[in-house]
């Protein structure tokens, strides 16, 4: 049996999306506690809304306000480094 | 309502996650307004860059987990003795006349903060800040059943590696 061959990676490219995706992550990490757990939650664990302000013991207005936040930071902060 | 921007709507938008009602709102908003458009596009393509890139939790042996989570448990329960079997009983009464105590104060004019006080949303940050290991790790949390117990699964980390072999 013939083995297909593996498809070509760019390895610049495949270095440039490993250092976006360190980055994307350490700002994450410099989110507000509440920021952070909102976004762990949601993009890490996919839960909903009120699952999330079940967690975090807070109204899903609340969540919905740190989403925004911690989302809109973090797409200033990587729209400005380019 | 029209020139009223949805953005803390638009991310519960873009997952999904809104009732009939609020969801058929904020399609309405969509179509108007352009901005709010492109902020949606936005939040979706970094939502999905976030979801795809998420570092993976650390690997769990569930066996060794859960022995050493029981065995922790049982010498906390057991380190405490006398003298939480002595504290046991009076403490809900305690914690009952400490509560009613705090309610009243706060009930006064003027509150019990003080210009000095600390502000509670600062404090908030403070105990989350320490449960965001936990919160990392939910999946972890949620299997073992023991969410309300924070504490001490936070401290799991501090645990030997189990004997191989």
């Amino acid at each position: 049996m013939e083995q297909a061959p593996a498809p070509f990676t760019d390895p610049v490219e495949e270095i440039d999306t490993e250092r976006r995706v360190t980055r994307v992550w350490a700002l994450v990490e410099e989110l507000s506690p509440q920021q952070r757990a909102a976004v762990t939650l949601s993009c890490r664990e996919g839960l909903a809304t009120k699952d999330i302000a079940a967690v975090l013991n807070v109204s899903e207005a609340t969540v919905r306000v740190h989403l925004h936040r911690a989302l809109s930071t973090l797409r200033r902060r990587l729209g400005d480094e380019g | 309502m029209k020139d009223v921007h949805l953005d803390e709507w638009l991310i519960d938008h873009v997952r999904g996650d809104l009732d009939p009602a609020d969801r058929a709102r904020v399609d309405a908003h969509l179509v108007a307004c352009d901005d709010c458009r492109a902020s949606r596009d936005r939040f979706a393509a970094l939502m999905t860059e976030l979801a795809q890139t998420a570092p993976a939790p650390p690997p769990i042996h569930w066996g060794a987990y859960r022995a050493e989570l029981r065995e922790r448990l049982e010498r906390r329960t057991s380190a405490s003795g006398w003298l939480w079997a002595w504290l046991a009983r009076p403490l809900p009464a305690l914690v009952a006349a400490g509560l009613v105590a705090v309610l009243v104060m706060a009930g006064l004019p003027g509150g019990v903060r003080g210009p000095g006080a600390p502000d509670p949303l600062a404090l908030d940050n403070t105990i989350l800040a320490t449960q965001l290991d936990m919160i990392a790790r939910l999946d972890v949390v949620q299997q073992l059943d023991l969410l309300e117990d924070f504490n001490v699964i936070g401290e799991l980390d501090e645990l030997p590696e189990p004997q191989k072999g």
